[in-house]
C-alpha cells in the first residue's frame, strides 16, 4: 500500500495541530513544567512480524516520529500523554505514554474495505467516498497471466471492460472497450493516464494498481479525450524502511492454440478433389461428344478422342485427374512446419526503499518470448525509476524516468496464410533436404499460389525495433495548511525501425533484384499539468478541490523508402541500386484545457463532486475549437448513518452521476479542405482535392448516466452494481455523398449511438480459516442502439449495415437457407411478389437474387469473468476464467476453405462434427455438393459462415508454493515463492474458426466482429519464483 | 508574501493558458488549403496534374482495364479468384463490385477535378492557360465516355436513348441528379473535345492532351456513336497531321516497354498514361495478371485465349506473335521439353496451357511497370478503314489493313485485295479481325462486338466455363452487356436508376 499524499486525510491533523499551536503556546505561557522521558517501543502487525513505517505520535501535541525497519520507534514524550500509532491499512490505536515502557503495540489491518484508497486519475479517494463507477485492479490480480501487455492481462478483470487481442503473435497490441463502443469513426480505445498524467505507458511489473474510470463523473476531468472510459494505472513507489529487493522469474514453453479449424490431409483432399473433378469430366466430355454428333453422327472411339484432343480435353478420366491431383498423394503437414513450441521468458528485478524524507523505486524487466510461428519473436527490456523527496516542509519535488526497448521479429515467408492453404500433396524439400525454390513456372507444384515458405524463409527479413523514453518530474508546493500548488511535467520520446528485405534469391526478389524497405518513424509529446489543490472542513463539512491548467503538444514524424537491386545478404539502403519510392509523413496538433473538481462531504455521509473541463484543440474546426465538459455525482453512505445499525450489512451506499464528456476526431487536420500534394505525373508534382472543409468539426459528445449500489454484506461478501447509459451525440461521420459530386464523403458531426446496460462486481471471502477461498465475479451486459443517422439513411460497413433503431454492428448480408434436398445447390432467402402483389418469403439458388437482410449482430449479449483463489497453509491456487456470450462472429476463412470447390486448387476445411455434404438427390446436408470451379457462388457472403463466438476461456491457472518463515529465515531472504502457471489452457467455443476472439477496431469501413486467419493465441505453461530480499 | 506568491503564480498560469489559444490553428505540413490552388496558374497546373493522377491510380486504370478488356474473347482465366476482376470476367455482375465501385468513384473524382480548373481558369489570357482549360476539356470528355461505356448500353443499340451516367459539368457537391440518356453524355463528350482541340496546341508530349490527341479520341467517340463521317475525317486528320508515325517492324515487339513521353518526335502513342518506377503497382498491376517471371510479384493468371491465338496463328510469321508468349516446359537443366512431333511443350496452370500476354511488362526493364497507351497511330488507319465500309466505301479500306499488316510483318498473299479475300465475304470482318489482331489487350474489343451488334463468342477454355459447359455466348442485347450502377451510389442517390 502507498501512503498517500491526500490532503483530505490531513483534515483532522490539521484541525488538531492548530489546537495544539494553542495549548503549547499556553503551555509555555503559563511557564508549566512536564515530566517528558524517551519512550521506546516495537510495533508488530497481526501475524507478528515487525512493521516499519508506522506514524508515531503525541495526541494533541507537536512531536512524532516513525518506526524503523524493525518496528522500532523512540519518541520524546510527557507520562500524561497518549501515543498513538498509525498505518494506512491498518486500525489506528492510542495507548497512554506513562510508565517506563517498553511500549509494545499490536495493530490490526483495516476490516473494512471501503477505506481502502483508490486512485482516480488526478486525485486519490478512499473508496468510501466515491461517488463515480471505477473499477479497481491490484497488481497481484493483474499478474496472473504471463504478457508483456497491461491491457491483454485486463481482459475479464473488471467487469464492462472487454479486451481483445488481434493476434497472438508476442508483442502485439489489443483493443479496448469500456461498456460498448459509441462511435464509428473516432477513436474507441480509453485514454491512458500514467501516475497522474495523461499519456505515458507502464510495464506490467512495475504497476501497482489499475483503476478504470467508467461514468461521467469519474471521467468527466479528461473532457474532450474520455468518451471511451479512463484507465488510471498507478506505479509502484518505494516505502520508508528497509530497502526491499524483489526478484521475479518464470520460463515456460509456448504451443499455437488451433480451436476447432482443421484442414485436410493429402489422402482426405484427393478424394475430395476427385469427386468434383470426375463430375467436371463427365460434363465435359459427353458436351462435346453431342457436339461432335452434330456433325458426325456415329462417331468413333477415334474420331471422339481426336476431337476431344483437338478442344484440349484429355481422352480418359484419369488423364484428366492427372492435370489436378496426383496418383498417390503425399501427405505433408504444413502447419506443422509453420508452427513451432517456443518459450517465454520473463526476468524482473525491483529495488526499493526510503526515509521520512526521500522515497525510491527501481524497477528492471526483460521479457523474451519466441513466438509459436516460426521467425517470430519479441524481446523487451524495461527500466523504470519513481523518485521522490521532501525538501522541506513545502517542497516536495518527484522525478520518474520510464525507458523501454522492443525488439520483435515477424514472420517474412507467408508461413502463417500458407499453413493452411497449401496443398499437402506437395514435398517442400529437396533430395538433399534443402528447401525447394518454388515459383509460378515450377511443374508439379500442386496449389493455386505457387508458395513453398521455407525457402522464403531463409532470406528474406522483417523485423523492428522501438524506444519509448518517458521522463516525469513533478513539484508540490505546499502553499498553507488547506492550499497546495503541483506542477506535473511529462516529457515522452518514441522513436522506431521498420525494416522488410525481399531477398534476391526468392521468387519475389527475382523480379527487381531483391528490395530494402525502411520506415523511421518519431514522435514527441510534452504534457504540462498545473493544479491548485485544496481542502478544507468546518465541522462535519469537508470540501476539497482541484483547479489549474492542462497543455500538451504531440508531434510525430516519418520517413519511408524503398530499394530495388540489392546484393544477397547486405541491408543497408546504401546497397540498393535503384531508389523505387520515397516518402514521409508530418504531423502536429496541441492541446489547451482548464479544469476544476469539487468534492463536498458531510460527516462521510452525503458526497457530491462536480467537475468542468475545457478543452481547446488544433483538431477541432476554427468554429468550434473550444468545448466545455461537465459531470455531477452525489452519493450517500447509509452505513454511516447513525440509525442504521446492522451486524450484516457493513456497506451500504448509493451512487449517482450525470455527466457530458467528449471524443476527439482521429486525424489532426480533419476539418480543413486540402489538395494532397503528395503525387506527381510524369515527373511533376501536382495535388488532388482530398476533402470539403468543416470549419464546424468538433468533438463527439456522450452524456453518461449511471446509478449504482455498493452493499457490504458480513465483512465477506461486496457487491457493486451499475446501472448505465451512455448516449454519443454528434458522431462524427463521414456522411456518403453522391459520387458524382466529386467527393464521396464529407466529414460531419451527426449521428447518435446510445449504449445501455449493467456492470455487476462482486468479491467475495467465502471461507477464511486455514483453508481459504475467495471468488471475484465481474459480468456486463450492454445493449447497443443507433439513435441517429444523417436524414436516418443507412451506412454500409463491408458486411454490417449501420441502421437508425439497431445496433451499431449489424450483419447485413444474404440469408443463408441451406442446401436443396433436390439437387444440391446452395440456397438463399428472398422476397418475391406473387400475383395477388402481395410479397412472400421463399428460397432461390441464384445468389445475385438473394435478398440482403439483418442476421444478428457482432456486439455480446454479456462478457466477464470469474477469478477464485484457493489457499491452505503454504499453497494457493488461483484461477482465472474469462467468457464472451452471444456475439455473431464472421468466419471469413470459410469462404476460402468451406467453399464447396470454389477454390480446388488450395486445400479445405474439415467438415465439424453436425456438418454433412450433399451426393445424391434426397441427401439433407447442410453442405452443398462439391463442384469444381465452385457451386453457384455458394462461398460467397452470407449468413452461412455467420457463427456463435461464444466462448469461455481459462485464462489462468498458477498453483503456488510459499516456502515457510522458518526455511525463509535460515536462508536470510523474507519471502519466497515458487509457482507453476498455465495461460490459455482451455477454451470452449462452438465456433468453427481458429479463435473466437475478434478485433474490436475497425480499419476505414469494415465491418467489427470478422475473423479470418490469424496468428492463433499461445497456450502457455510457466514455471517460476518470486524471491524478496 | 505568500499571497504576492500565489498572485504571481496565478497570474502566470491565467497569461499562459490565454495565450496559448491562437496557436491551435495548425496548417498540414504535406497540403495546399483549395484557396492556394484555384487562384494561381501554377495552383491550377497543380490541380491538372492531381486529375492525371486520378486517372492513373490503378482504381481507375486497373478496373478501366478490366472492366473492358476481361469480358472481350481475346482472354482466358485459368483459376478462379477472389477479386471482382472475376466477375467482370465471367460475366456474372454483383451491384456491390469493388471494381465498379471504385471506377465510379474515381471517375467522378476526376471530373471534378477538370471542373475546378473549368469553372476557374480564364480562356484568352494566354496561350499556357489556354493549353490547360484545354486539357482539363479533354479529360472531362474523356471520363464521361469512358464512364457511359461501363454503365450506359452501347450508343448504336437504340441511338443513345438508354440511361447512361450522371452528367457533371461543376463543382456543386450537393447537388443530387438522375442519369442522363446515353446521347445526352455522347453530347458532352463531342461538345467538350471540339472545345478542347480549338484551345489546345500541338506541342505537348504524349503523356499528356494536346490538339491531336482530342482528335483521335474523338475519332473513336464518333465511331461508337456511328457517326461514320465524322469518325473517318477526324481519323484522316490525326493520320494527316504528320506528328506520329506507325513504330517500325524491327522495333514493334519492343513498343510496350519504351515509356512514353520525352521530345521525341514522330512517336506511334498518341497519348499514353505515364507510370514511373515510383507508380509500379507491382502485383496489383495489369501486367501482373498478364505475365510473371515467377516471382510472387505478379500473378501470371490470365492468358491469351485459344480462339485469339487461332486468329493470331493464321501465319506463323505475324510480328505481333511477340506478344502472346507461351511459357514452355523445362527439364531440371533448364531445357525446353519437346513432346513425340518434336513441338515444345506448353507449361499448363491447373490445366490451361499457359500463353502470356507481353503488352504490359518490362518497361524500363521492370517486370510489372508500363504505361498504358489509350491512343495510338494504327488505331487511327483501322477507325479510318471501318468508317470507310460503313460509307459504303469498301476499297479505301485495303490500303489503311494491308498498312497494319505489313508493318506486322506480312506480305504479298498475306495482304487482303478484292482478289485475295482469303476466305472473308465481307470486308467488315476483315477490318474487324485485324482490329482485333492489332489492338488485342487495349480495352477495345468488347466494345468493338457489341456495337456493331455482334455475339461475343467465348468457346474457348477458361474459368468463364461453369462445370462441364463448352461455350459462354453473350448477345449484344444482353443486359450484361453493360455493369450495374454500384449498389453504395443508388443508396446515397435516390435519383438512380438501377440496370436491369
Amino acid at each position: 500500500m502507498t501512503k498517500n499524499y491526500n490532503l483530505f486525510n490531513w483534515i483532522p491533523y490539521l484541525r488538531k495541530s492548530l489546537m495544539t499551536l494553542i495549548l503549547v503556546a499556553l503551555a509555555v505561557f503559563s511557564g508549566m513544567s512536564q515530566t517528558t522521558s524517551v519512550k521506546t517501543g516495537k510495533v508488530i502487525d497481526e501475524t507478528g512480524l515487525p512493521l516499519p513505517g508506522v506514524s508515531v505520535k503525541i495526541k494533541n501535541a507537536a512531536g512524532g516520529t516513525m518506526t524503523d525497519g524493525d518496528g522500532k520507534f523512540s519518541l520524546n514524550a510527557d507520562d500524561k500523554a497518549i501515543l498513538t500509532f498509525s498505518y494506512l491499512g491498518y486500525d489506528m490505536q492510542e495507548i497512554s505514554a506513562a510508565g517506563k515502557g517498553p511500549f509494545n503495540v499490536s495493530l490490526k489491518p483495516n476490516q473494512n474495505l471501503m477505506d481502502e484508497v483508490v486512485v482516480v486519475g488526478y486525485v486519490t479517494k478512499n473508496k468510501s467516498q466515491i461517488v463515480s463507477s471505477v473499477s479497481t485492479v491490484s497488481a497481484d490480480k493483474l499478474l496472473d497471466v504471463t504478457s508483456n501487455s497491461t491491457s491483454a492481462m485486463l481482459q475479464g478483470k473488471a467487469s464492462g471492460v472487454n479486451v481483445s487481442s488481434v493476434s497472438g503473435q508476442p508483442g502485439s497490441g489489443t483493443s479496448i472497450r469500456v461498456r460498448g463502443t459509441g462511435t464509428l469513426s473516432s477513436g474507441s480505445e480509453p485514454l491512458m493516464v500514467v501516475d497522474g498524467v495523461i499519456g505515458g505507458s507502464a510495464n506490467p511489473r512495475d504497476i501497482e494498481s489499475v483503476t478504470v474510470l467508467k461514468d461521467a463523473a469519474a471521467t468527466g476531468l479528461y473532457g474532450s479525450r474520455a468518451a471511451n472510459g479512463v484507465l488510471v494505472i498507478t506505479t509502484k513507489q518505494g516505502k520508508a524502511g528497509k530497502t526491499k529487493i524483489d526478484y521475479s522469474g518464470s520460463f515456460g514453453v509456448n504451443n499455437a492454440s488451433e480451436g476447432n479449424f482443421k484442414v485436410m490431409n493429402g489422402q482426405q483432399l484427393r478424394d475430395y478433389s476427385s469427386y468434383m473433378y470426375t463430375n467436371d469430366y463427365t460434363g465435359k466430355r459427353s458436351a462435346y461428344i453431342k457436339e461432335l454428333q452434330g456433325t458426325i453422327p456415329n462417331p468413333t472411339e477415334q474420331q471422339i478422342n481426336d476431337y476431344l484432343t483437338s478442344k484440349d480435353l484429355a481422352t480418359t478420366l484419369p488423364g484428366y485427374l492427372n492435370g489436378f491431383m496426383p496418383e498417390t498423394p503425399l501427405n505433408t503437414d504444413w502447419r506443422d512446419l509453420a508452427f513451432r513450441q517456443g518459450y517465454t521468458n520473463n526476468q524482473a528485478l525491483s529495488i526499493s526503499g526510503g526515509d521520512e524524507k526521500t522515497r525510491f523505486y527501481i524497477g528492471t524487466n526483460y521479457y523474451d518470448e519466441q513466438g509459436t510461428l516460426v521467425n517470430t519473436d519479441y524481446k523487451s527490456f524495461n527500466f523504470r525509476t519513481n523518485l521522490e523527496h521532501k525538501i522541506n516542509d513545502r517542497f516536495k519535488v518527484t522525478a520518474r524516468l520510464n525507458a523501454g526497448f522492443t525488439k520483435t521479429n515477424n514472420d517474412p515467408s507467408g508461413a502463417l496464410g500458407q499453413s493452411y492453404t497449401n496443398s499437402p500433396w506437395n514435398n517442400p524439400l529437396n533430395a538433399d533436404g534443402s528447401p525447394r525454390y518454388v515459383d509460378a513456372n515450377t511443374p508439379n507444384w500442386y496449389g493455386r499460389d505457387k508458395n513453398n515458405f521455407p525457402f522464403v524463409s531463409q532470406y528474406n527479413r522483417d523485423n523492428s525495433r522501438g524506444q519509448n523514453l518517458a521522463a516525469d518530474v513533478k513539484l508540490e508546493y505546499k502553499i498553507t495548511d488547506w492550499l497546495n500548488f503541483a506542477t506535473s511535467n511529462r516529457y515522452t520520446v518514441t522513436n522506431s525501425r521498420a525494416e522488410r528485405l525481399i531477398d534476391a534469391r526468392t521468387p519475389a526478389g527475382k523480379t527487381n533484384g531483391g528490395e530494402l524497405y525502411n520506415a523511421y518513424g518519431y514522435t514527441n509529446s510534452f504534457i504540462t499539468s498545473n493544479l491548485f489543490n485544496a481542502a478544507h472542513s468546518f465541522g462535519k463539512h469537508n470540501l476539497s478541490g482541484i483547479a489549474g491548467f492542462e497543455y500538451q503538444k504531440n508531434y510525430s514524424d516519418g520517413l519511408i523508402g524503398t530499394g530495388t537491386g540489392i546484393f544477397p545478404e547486405l541491408g543497408a539502403m546504401d546497397a540498393t541500386a535503384v531508389m523505387k519510392s520515397l516518402a514521409g509523413a508530418r504531423s502536429m496538433s496541441k492541446f489547451v484545457s482548464q479544469l476544476f473538481m469539487g468534492d463536498y462531504n458531510y460527516d462521510n455521509r452525503y458526497f457530491a463532486t462536480v467537475s468542468l473541463r475545457n478543452d481547446a484543440s488544433s483538431k477541432f474546426g476554427s468554429n468550434k475549437r473550444s468545448g466545455l465538459f461537465y459531470s455531477f455525482g452525489a452519493g450517500w453512505n447509509i452505513a454511516n448513518e447513525s440509525f442504521f445499525k446492522s451486524e450484516i450489512v457493513n456497506t451500504l451506499k448509493l451512487r449517482g452521476s450525470y455527466g457530458v464528456t467528449g471524443n476527439t476526431p482521429p486525424g489532426d487536420y480533419a476539418h480543413l479542405d486540402l489538395y494532397m500534394a503528395n503525387v506527381q505525373y510524369g515527373g511533376i508534382p501536382g495535388a488532388f482535392p482530398r476533402s470539403l472543409p468543416n470549419p464546424n468539426l468538433t468533438w463527439e459528445t456522450p452524456t453518461t448516466i449511471n446509478a449504482g449500489v455498493d452493499i457490504g454484506l458480513f465483512n465477506r461478501i461486496d457487491l457493486s452494481v451499475d446501472a448505465y447509459q451512455r448516449t454519443n451525440k454528434d458522431l462524427i461521420l463521414d456522411r456518403p455523398l453522391a459520387s458524382e459530386t466529386g467527393f464521396y464523403y464529407s466529414t460531419e458531426n451527426i449521428g447518435s449511438v446510445r449504449n445501455r446496460g449493467v456492470d455487476i462486481e462482486l468479491n467475495t471471502k467465502n471461507l477464511t480459516g486455514e483453508f481459504k477461498w475467495s471468488t471475484s465475479f465481474n459480468i456486463g451486459i450492454n445493449r447497443n442502439k443507433v439513435m441517429i443517422l444523417h436524414k436516418d439513411e443507412d451506412i454500409d460497413r463491408g458486411y454490417q449495415r449501420v441502421s437508425v433503431g439497431r445496433d451499431l454492428n449489424s450483419w447485413y448480408m444474404q440469408e443463408w437457407a441451406g442446401v436443396d434436398v433436390n439437387n444440391g445447390k446452395p440456397l438463399w432467402y428472398t422476397t418475391k411478389t406473387d400475383g395477388n402483389g402481395a410479397k412472400y418469403t421463399t428460397t432461390t439458388s441464384i445468389q445475385e437474387d438473394a435478398d440482403l437482410r439483418y442476421v444478428g449482430t457482432s456486439t455480446p449479449d454479456f462478457i466477464g469473468g470469474l477469478g477464485n483463489e484457493f489457499s491452505y497453509k503454504n499453497f494457493s491456487l488461483n484461477a482465472f476464467i474469462n467468457f464472451v456470450s452471444g456475439s455473431m462472429v464472421y468466419n471469413s476463412d470459410r469462404e476460402l476453405f468451406d467453399a464447396d470447390g470454389a477454390y480446388p486448387q488450395y486445400n479445405s476445411m474439415l467438415l465439424k462434427k453436425g456438418w454433412s455434404r450433399w451426393e445424391k438427390p434426397g441427401d439433407v446436408a447442410t453442405h452443398p455438393q462439391a463442384v469444381a470451379n465452385g457451386n453457384n457462388n455458394s462461398n460467397k457472403p452470407s449468413s452461412r459462415y455467420l457463427e456463435d463466438g461464444s466462448y469461455i476461456r481459462l485464462r489462468n491457472v498458477t498453483l503456488g508454493y510459499t516456502l515457510s518463515d522458518k526455511v525463509t529465515e535460515k536462508l536470510k531472504l523474507s519471502n519466497v515463492r515458487f509457482f507453476v502457471s498455465g495461460d490459455n489452457l482451455i477454451t470452449l467455443t462452438r465456433f468453427s474458426g481458429m479463435d473466437p476472439e475478434v478485433p474490436l477496431t475497425t480499419e476505414g469501413n469494415n465491418s467489427v466482429g470478422v475473423v479470418g486467419t490469424k496468428y492463433p493465441i499461445s497456450k502457455k505453461v510457466l514455471f517460476g519464483v518470486n524471491v524478496s530480499f | 508574501m505568500i499571497k504576492k506568491y500565489k498572485l504571481a503564480v496565478a497570474l502566470l498560469l491565467i497569461l499562459s493558458a490565454t495565450s496559448c489559444k491562437d496557436s491551435l490553428d495548425l496548417k498540414p505540413y504535406n497540403a495546399l488549403t483549395s484557396d492556394q490552388v484555384v487562384n494561381t496558374v501554377e495552383g491550377l497546373t497543380a490541380a491538372t496534374i492531381g486529375t492525371y493522377t486520378y486517372i492513373k491510380d490503378s482504381y481507375y486504370m486497373r478496373n478501366y482495364h478490366m472492366l473492358s478488356e476481361y469480358a472481350s474473347d481475346n482472354v482466358s482465366l485459368s483459376g478462379t479468384t477472389t477479386g471482382p476482376l472475376f466477375y467482370a470476367y465471367n460475366y456474372r455482375h454483383l451491384d456491390n463490385m469493388g471494381n465498379t465501385e471504385q471506377i465510379w468513384r474515381k471517375g467522378y473524382q476526376a471530373i471534378y477535378g477538370a471542373n475546378v480548373v473549368i469553372e476557374k481558369g480564364v480562356p484568352g489570357e494566354n496561350l499556357e492557360m489556354n493549353q490547360l482549360i484545354g486539357e482539363n476539356y479533354f479529360l472531362r470528355a474523356m471520363l464521361h465516355f469512358d464512364l457511359v461505356r461501363f454503365f450506359g448500353r452501347p450508343y448504336t443499340d437504340d441511338n443513345g436513348e438508354s440511361l447512361g451516367i450522371v452528367l457533371k459539368t461543376n463543382t456543386d457537391v450537393n447537388e443530387l441528379n438522375p442519369r442522363a440518356k446515353v446521347k445526352d453524355i455522347y453530347a458532352l463528350v463531342v461538345s467538350d473535345l471540339l472545345k478542347s482541340i480549338e484551345l489546345m496546341g500541338s506541342t505537348k508530349s504524349n503523356i499528356f492532351a494536346s490538339k491531336e490527341v482530342a482528335m483521335a479520341l474523338l475519332s473513336r467517340v464518333y465511331l461508337y456513336m456511328g457517326n461514320y463521317e465524322g469518325a473517318h475525317e477526324y481519323a484522316d486528320k490525326v493520320i494527316k497531321s504528320n506528328r506520329y508515325a506507325l513504330v517500325g517492324s524491327a522495333n514493334l515487339a519492343s513498343y510496350y516497354t519504351v515509356a512514353p513521353g520525352g521530345d521525341q518526335k514522330m512517336q506511334e502513342t498518341i497519348f499514353g498514361i505515364k507510370h514511373d518506377a515510383k507508380d509500379d503497382r507491382g502485383d496489383n498491376s495489369i501486367g501482373s495478371m498478364y505475365f510473371t517471371a515467377g516471382g510472387d510479384n505478379s500473378y501470371g493468371e490470365m492468358y491469351a485465349s485459344q480462339s485469339y491465338r487461332k486468329l493470331l496463328d493464321k501465319f506463323p510469321n505475324d510480328l505481333r506473335h511477340a506478344f502472346v508468349r507461351p511459357n514452355y516446359e523445362k527439364d531440371k537443366d533448364g531445357n525446353i521439353k519437346l513432346d513425340g512431333n518434336g513441338n515444345p511443350i506448353v507449361a499448363k496452370r491447373n490445366g490451361y496451357p499457359i500463353y502470356y500476354v507481353m503488352k504490359y511488362s518490362y518497361q524500363d526493364n521492370i517486370e510489372t511497370l508500363s504505361s498504358p497507351v489509350i491512343l495510338r497511330l494504327a488505331e487511327m488507319y483501322l477507325t479510318r478503314a471501318e468508317a470507310a465500309i460503313k460509307l459504303g466505301r469498301p476499297d479505301e479500306a485495303f490500303a489503311d489493313v494491308n498498312l497494319i499488316r505489313e508493318r506486322a510483318g506480312l506480305k504479298g498473299q498475306e495482304l487482303f485485295s478484292a482478289s485475295n479475300m482469303m476466305g472473308y465475304t465481307d470486308m467488315l470482318d476483315v477490318v474487324l479481325d485485324e482490329r482485333r489482331l492489332e489492338l488485342s489487350f487495349e480495352a477495345q474489343r468488347k466494345f468493338d462486338v457489341f456495337r456493331n451488334k455482334r455475339t461475343m463468342v467465348r468457346d474457348y477454355p477458361g474459368t468463364h466455363l461453369p462445370s462441364g459447359q463448352i461455350t459462354q455466348e453473350i448477345p449484344y442485347t444482353s443486359p450484361r452487356v453493360i455493369y450495374y450502377i454500384p449498389r453504395s451510389e443508388l443508396t446515397v442517390n435516390p435519383k438512380l436508376i438501377q440496370n436491369p
